[in-house]
């Protein structure tokens, strides 16, 4: 260490080196604090206009929020409903009608058995059919079944008010719900002029 | 002195404009000499220089007088500065690296009689160092500072710096030599 500090030839070359640089101007500090007071007026406006930014950004935020929160209950509220009126008859019909397509006697007794459990409220089966196909089939089976020509009293008692009917053309599950709710009297007419044969 | 600077660090810490002008006056030439060491172009030194003073001054709050002086501090904030400014510049000038020189030339003499053909070799060959070697250099031969503020001013450990002195050294004969 000894022979690096005592280095006189490194020492003065360093020394002149020095020497030549270019002296700090005169205005430099004066030019910096000009440059410092500006920096301190311009600091309480950017911090207004981040206070501004943020509170916008919070306002938005509990905004989206809000609307995210209210979207989500009306879902909830929503969903048992369709689920309700969608599952039950779907399942029941196309089983039951599916279950014995050639026999005479039994596909008429298998529907009218498969109607009948509605009102049991029975668990929802398996199926193996995707939801659209076997909805397609519902319909189908469903364009097959005769328009009601029995007692016009029960039609009224069954049918959809018409400011119900009216709702339907907004919203499609409502109006999803209303077919089923068609479909489901008709098979109770059905089966009621299934029994009239039977007495008779 | 150094009741001095405390009350000086105190009244910077409340932005007091006479407190920021003292600060100009007692360590800006300090200051400059470090910026122009590494940043070589006059426009871009000065430039540096009010970067580093308006960085120290956002950030007195977080000088520790026990860790170093007023003034050490002020050159590691400036040798950083500079050093960054520096390396975000597109590379212009080749600095003689230590791999293109070669090992079995003669060492640095232990002592030398004052020469003053070598002196004028040794001033050529200085400005061929890299900026942080050459800053290094100054620091102890010029500054006369101490391995451990020199070591605080770099980041370095001040073993590190001793090392590092020396192999400059070593480089700087080397490249007389080589010629």
């Amino acid at each position: 260490m000894d022979s690096i500090k005592n280095d006189k030839n490194l020492r003065e070359a360093v020394n002149r080196r020095e020497q030549q640089l270019a002296p700090m101007p005169a205005d430099l500090n004066e030019r910096l604090m000009q440059r410092l007071e500006e920096t301190e007026q311009t600091r309480p406006e950017a911090k207004q206009r981040h206070l501004w930014l943020y509170t916008a950004i919070a306002v938005a935020a509990s905004i989206v929020l809000l609307i995210v929160f209210n979207f989500g209950k009306q879902q909830m509220s929503q969903e048992p409903l369709v689920a309700q009126t969608v599952e039950q008859p779907t399942t029941l019909v196309s089983e039951s009608v599916e279950g014995n397509p050639v026999e005479g006697e039994s596909a008429i007794e298998a529907p009218a058995n498969a109607i009948s459990e509605p009102v049991e409220a029975p668990a929802p089966q398996p199926s193996h059919k995707p939801a659209k196909k076997r909805q397609e089939t519902v319909m189908q089976l469903v364009e097959l079944i005769p328009a009601s020509e029995a007692d016009p009293a029960l039609t009224a008692a069954t049918d959809p008010a018409p400011e119900a009917a009216a709702n339907t053309e907004d919203d499609p599950l409502v109006a999803m719900a209303a077919q089923l709710e068609d479909i489901r009297s008709r098979g109770q007419r059905l089966q009621q002029e299934i029994t009239a044969l039977m007495n008779n | 002195m150094e009741i001095d600077s405390t009350i000086l660090i105190s009244e910077l810490q409340q932005h007091k404009t006479a407190a920021c002008q003292q600060l100009l006056a007692t360590y800006g030439p300090a200051v400059f000499r470090m910026v122009q060491r590494i940043v070589t172009r006059h426009e871009d030194a000065e430039e540096v220089y009010q970067d580093v003073f308006v960085k120290a001054l956002r950030g007195i709050g977080g000088y520790d007088p026990r860790q170093a002086s007023l003034a050490t501090w002020l050159n590691r904030i400036a040798y950083h500065e500079a050093l960054n400014f520096v390396r975000g510049q597109k590379p212009t000038i080749l600095y003689i690296d230590d791999s293109a020189l070669g090992t079995n030339l003669m060492e640095a003499p232990d002592e030398a009689p004052q020469d003053e053909d070598t002196i004028r070799q040794l001033e050529q060959a200085l400005a061929k160092l890299p900026p942080h070697e050459q800053a290094i250099v100054s620091m102890f031969y010029y500054d006369n500072m101490s391995l451990a503020d020199m070591a605080y001013v770099t980041g370095a450990n001040p073993s590190t710096i001793g090392s590092q002195l020396s192999r400059i050294r070593k480089k700087l004969y080397r490249i007389i030599k080589s010629r």
